[in-house]
């Protein structure tokens, strides 16, 4: 077991004023003493105001020349660095063996807030350390491997390198959660934490340990909270910030924390200015193209209803919208609605088509408000034929027609056999513009829309939308109607994952209107 | 020049907009479109003439929708790039 040390460590020699409550550690005691002049210089890496106090206090009596020691080197009569750890149970042992800060030696006539600063230097200064020879560890060791035993006879070789293999995972998660307290104690020391609302350090306390698994992610966190910028947000906006970068959901927030570490070393950037944030929230940097880009296989199989597929029966001269050919019509009878299914009955050997299989789940995912509205299903045997026409109008090669779904119901599928994740977010999406209906400007508002959100308007979801502040995807802020298909897969995409609780906090606005919308 | 349905005009033109700026980009005249994408059905599957089509591309994805009067969605089209994301 590893001790934790904070600032507010009390200890038996530290003057009654400047106590704290005992909360984490044990602190050693047996750290020699240094001289006053090595206490001084401790605060290099403490914090100029304090330091220059301390110098006026001690009447400058061996002050350092200006070029204070690199941080990790004021420690007094610490050990040199021990080399690097290669593997946890080294990393371990390394911190095991770290001298724990105390207030030995520090003199005791300093005034009670001067020995505390200098203790708290020492503290960070153990946390630091901390936190680099577990981070050390964490990137550079490797996991045991099976030939690594090959010595042993086989039955025994397997055990040794199972037992091996959860060793080495149990110890490196051991040493994840040492760098994340050692980093989350030296954050709550400084100024710029304790000036959050207490609601918010209890927020970013959150989201550091929801980030344990990625060091990296937790030194954005915190070099985030450090920034004077934040620290001048409005707590509203600082929460809503902590909301979206703090998060592990893979939509917004991991490509929004890339972004945020991008631009937190960009030293062209001014982190002071409150406004560097606010832009980065307006713009969400590195988010998602399409809802869909970010879907992995099987996200979906949870929410999927049960469904049977019947038939085929032969329909002589379908009128596809590729054009007159004979199908086969499956049902596929989802919570007791039957939709009809058309495949080609003599499909082209040239090209790929979406199997019935596929098209029924596909069906099954759907939000049962979307699913009433489809109709039909025809998987077309040939490319769309408006495609050319498509093509010279935009000017573009290339771009074929996956899905197309009409305010009759009917949606149409062409040949490319997309992955069941696109499928099943095409799906979603498009029958969401049938859902919504129509755009978003004139006010004007469908029944069908107003009836199943409860007298929703388009105003109520455009508000929405500037309350949440946050899109889906790219695609999204093209328009409110594509704002609300994106969120609509969004939200199906989410809907009773871990995730959700986390997109639900950025865009809670629009998924209670989408709540309404599906009786949820 | 292709026949229109029968009882059904065309008002006369189509607006092409931008989906990313909301600009519209041009009009065309209503005839030089193919029939399939200048009438489309309405949610009681009869044909209606398309007035605005909106056009969004991002990435190897594009969106197409076409409104009737009113601004009533009558059909909604994604397409993806060849060798990009999507349908291959």
């Amino acid at each position: 077991m590893i001790d934790k040390v904070s600032s507010s460590t009390a200890i038996a020699d530290q003057p009654a004023e400047g106590a704290a409550t005992q909360t984490e550690v044990e602190v050693q005691r047996s750290e020699p003493a240094g001289n006053t002049d090595s206490k001084v210089g401790e605060l290099n890496a403490f914090g100029s105001l304090q330091k220059a106090a301390l110098y006026a206090r001690l009447g400058a009596m061996n002050a350092p020349a200006e070029n204070p020691a690199p941080a990790g080197t004021a420690t007094p009569s610490g050990p040199a660095p021990p080399s690097p750890a290669t593997t946890p149970d080294e990393a371990l042992k390394q911190i095991e063996a770290l001298p724990k800060p105390s207030y030995e030696g520090i003199p005791h006539n300093l005034p009670p807030e001067d020995r505390q600063a200098i203790y708290e230097s020492r503290v960070e200064e153990y946390n630091r350390k901390r936190a680099a020879i577990a981070d050390q560890a964490i990137n550079s060791s490797q996991p045991p491997r099976r030939e690594d035993f090959k010595g042993l006879p086989p039955r025994l070789a397997e055990l040794e390198y199972r037992d091996a293999l959860a060793n080495y995972h149990s110890q490196i998660a051991e040493l994840k959660k040492i760098s994340r307290e050692a980093k989350q104690t030296n954050l709550e020391m400084t100024p710029e934490f304790q000036s959050l609302t207490p609601e918010n350090q209890q927020l970013v306390r959150a989201q550091l340990a929801k980030n344990e698994g990625q060091p990296a992610d937790v030194d954005t966190l915190v070099n985030l909270v450090k920034t004077e910028g934040f620290t001048k947000l409005a707590p509203d906006e600082q929460k809503k910030l902590l909301n979206y970068v703090g998060g592990t959901n893979n939509e917004i927030s991991q490509p929004a924390r890339q972004e945020l570490n991008r631009l937190l070393n960009d030293p062209h950037v001014n982190k002071a200015d409150p406004e560097t944030f606010r832009k980065f929230m307006r713009d969400q940097p590195g988010l998602t193209s399409v809802v869909s880009g970010t879907t992995e296989p099987g996200e979906f199989d949870a929410r999927r209803r049960p469904y049977t597929i019947s038939g085929p029966e032969e329909v002589k001269d379908f009128e596809f919208h590729s054009g007159k050919a004979d199908a086969l019509k499956y049902e596929v009878e989802i919570d007791g609605r039957k939709i009809p299914v058309y495949m080609p009955k003599n499909p082209d050997p040239n090209q790929t088509y979406q199997t019935i299989d596929e098209v029924a789940r596909g069906l099954a995912a759907l939000p049962q408000a979307s699913r009433d509205r489809i109709n039909s299903v025809q998987v077309n045997p040939q490319r769309n034929p408006d495609d050319a026409y498509w093509e010279k109008e935009y000017g573009i090669p290339g771009f074929r027609s996956y899905m197309t779904a009409g305010a009759d119901g009917n949606v149409s599928i062409y040949p490319g056999r997309a992955s069941q994740e696109v499928l099943d977010t095409s799906l979603i999406h498009e029958t969401g513009h049938i859902i919504s209906g129509q755009e978003l400007d004139g006010n004007f508002v469908t029944n069908i829309w107003k009836k199943l959100t409860g007298g929703t308007t388009w105003d109520d979801w455009e508000e929405a939308m500037k309350k949440d502040g946050f899109s889906a995807s790219q695609y999204a802020r093209s328009s409110p109607g594509e704002d609300f298909s994106e969120t609509l897969a969004l939200y199906m995409k989410v809907k009773g994952t871990p995730e959700e609780a986390e997109i639900r906090a950025l865009m809670p606005e629009r998924f209670k209107i989408i709540d309404k919308l599906l009786g949820n | 020049m292709e026949e229109q349905p029968q009882h059904l005009r065309h008002p006369g033109t189509i607006t092409f907009v931008n989906g990313l700026t909301n600009q519209v980009t041009h009009e065309v005249d209503a005839a030089s479109v193919p029939e399939s994408i200048r009438f489309a059905p309405n949610a009681n599957g009869k044909p209606e003439p398309v007035v605005r089509i909106v056009e969004t591309t991002i990435g190897p994805q594009r969106t197409i929708r076409q409104y009737g009067a009113h601004n009533i969605l009558l059909r909604s089209t994604i397409q993806f790039l060849e060798g990009g994301a999507g349908a291959g």
